[in-house]
């Protein structure tokens, strides 16, 4: 498999402006934590933190967007297109990599606390994938349990553990484990069954996103005869010109019909 | 099953049950190499359904199909190679430009036809400037068709390809399909209820009904092999047990469409005094058979 491809296909199978947002965030937040880095080293010891907070951030957004990819592999699945979906699901895992170990390396290099950024950024990155890719029941859930999310850090002494603190690996390994194990699981999940509509309550985040404005959920059902199609693309701008309709204005009922013959979706 | 001896498409006892409601009744069916199959059927015949678990698009509820001989439900890139599908809806890649999506899927394909792409996109006038999303049903399916045929692929499934096109986008999309079967010997399986596209290019036809397949032959038999039966209400008793399908009249008459049996006869109750044998053009037939 081509690798350049691989790595290329957050860029190449995105819309046309968002290697230049992409860029311009990343040049954005590496500034940042740059400054910080640099301008609290003199007032404040541990200023490295503030800069890996910023970074975790971005690499946040990062998460987000190669979560996302899930669309471009639920498309190639659609489409019975060959290579692409395995292509997606490796340059997620390979791009994920790149961007952590580049990140924590710099910023281990420029700031000398290596253990705990790296950790730092790894639960920003799974943080965003995650959010991506989890399911709402899942979401839903976590915030049921919180209460015995919260009991269980506390009799695990977690709780208001600083990166700096030894222990803060085994918050970094218990976050990070289960969230990337279940977003793989759920992206494999999504594609099993590609035309098969999924509820909202287990539709991950990222499929019910817009693009160009309009509502676009890709699981609808099919059309045959069974989905739930809407025929009508603006059901109030039907029924508002049906209504002049009337045996005795055969030009108004011709000029609807074949108004309305232009927003039949087929 | 080796590729040699199998056909490239293959229905081996598909069921499929959506949300109680079954869409395929144990549908067995062949796709013959180079031939082009019009699979015909009332909206909401179960063609789409058909298609897909064919394609390995959907688990069926039982049966299974075959790619190329290899089990739809895994195949492998090297059969993904040779196939192409234009879904009924085509909302794929809706964030890239035609050009965009064309030369980005082009890049999974070693067969890619990239002078093919260039030369349908100004024939068929598509703004290659614009996101997918902004096109018409219309731009959009072309798009879809120019995908399909530029991989240059063995088997080629299209999904009621002309249902969003003009009458003459439509004639080009069948030329082009009648070519690829002509010239490269491609294997095609289309869905349609327009009966007329599939006297154009089908050689043979399968006619889907509430999910189960009423028949499937080649297209120049039809004439031969079906004919219209109506009997009197005096000879109700008597009408053949297993017509391809049967309606009743309000004065107890009879109106069956019979085939010719085995030995290439028709039933004996042709025969009888007041029976009436009509023959039945491709378009009668199908409306005898799913009204």
């Amino acid at each position: 498999m081509n690798m350049r491809l691989v790595f290329g296909l957050p860029w190449r199978g995105s819309y046309r402006h968002k290697p230049w947002i992409m860029a311009f965030a990343a040049l954005a937040m590496w500034s940042g934590a740059l400054l910080v880095l640099h301008m609290t080293r003199p007032l404040w010891p541990a200023g490295w933190l503030g800069a890996g907070v910023v970074l975790a951030f971005w690499l946040a957004a990062m998460g987000v967007l190669l979560g996302s990819m899930v669309r471009l592999a639920l498309e190639a699945r659609r489409l019975c297109l060959p290579g692409l979906e395995r292509a997606t699901a490796l340059s997620v895992c390979l791009n994920a990599l790149a961007l952590w170990v580049v990140s924590a390396v710099l910023l281990a290099v420029l700031s000398g606390h290596p253990a705990p950024l790296t950790e730092l950024l790894a639960i920003g990155l799974a943080a965003g994938i995650a959010y991506a890719l989890l399911p709402f029941w899942v979401v839903a859930l976590a915030l049921l349990l919180m209460p015995l999310l919260q009991g269980l850090a506390t009799s695990l002494h977690w709780r208001g553990i600083a990166p700096q603190d030894p222990r803060f690996l085994e918050v970094c390994v218990a976050f990070v484990t289960p969230a990337l194990l279940f977003s793989a699981w759920n992206w494999r999940r999504v594609l099993q069954h590609p035309h098969r509509p999924i509820g909202w309550f287990s539709r991950p985040i990222m499929l019910f996103a817009t693009w160009t404005g309009r509502p676009r959920i890709l699981h609808a059902a099919p059309a045959d005869g069974l989905g739930r199609r809407p025929a009508c693309r603006s059901r109030r701008g039907c029924s508002r010109r049906w209504r002049c309709t009337r045996p005795d204005r055969p030009i108004c009922c011709v000029r609807c019909e074949s108004h309305s013959a232009g927003h039949i979706r087929h | 099953m080796s590729e040699s001896n199998s056909a490239p498409l293959t229905a081996q006892g598909l069921w499929h049950t959506y949300e109680g409601r079954t869409a395929l009744r144990g549908v067995d069916f062949k796709v013959e190499a180079g031939s082009v199959l019009g699979l015909i059927g009332r909206n909401g015949a179960g063609k789409s359904t058909l298609i897909r678990a064919l394609l390995g698009l959907l688990v069926p509820s039982s049966g299974g199909a075959l790619v190329l001989g290899e089990p739809a439900l895994q195949l492998t890139d090297r059969v993904k190679e040779r196939l192409a599908y234009v879904p009924q809806q085509p909302e794929a890649f809706p964030w890239l430009t035609a050009t965009q999506m064309l030369a980005f899927v082009g890049r999974f394909f070693p067969r890619w036809d990239d002078a093919f792409v260039r030369a349908t996109l100004s024939r068929w006038d598509i703004p290659t400037g614009r996101p997918l999303a902004k096109l018409s049903p219309g731009e959009r399916q072309r798009v879809e068709l120019i995908r399909a045929l530029a991989c240059r692929p063995d088997v080629l499934v299209l999904d009621e390809p002309a249902a969003a096109l003009d009458p003459v986008a439509r004639r080009e999309l069948l030329r082009e399909v009648a070519l690829r079967a002509g010239e490269d010997g491609c294997t095609v399986l289309f869905s349609t209820h327009i009966v007329s596209d599939l006297e154009r290019v089908a050689s043979q036809i399968a006619l889907l009904h509430a999910g189960q397949l009423l028949l499937h032959c080649a297209l120049d038999d039809t004439k031969e092999r079906y004919a219209r039966l109506w009997l009197p209400s005096r000879h109700a008793a008597a009408a053949p047990d297993a017509p391809v399908s049967r309606r009743v009249h309000s004065d107890g008459s009879l109106t069956l469409v019979v085939g010719r049996g085995a030995r290439g006869d028709w039933p004996a109750a042709v025969q009888l005094d007041g029976a009436r044998l009509d023959a039945l053009g491709l378009e009668d037939l199908f409306v005898e058979i799913a009204a």
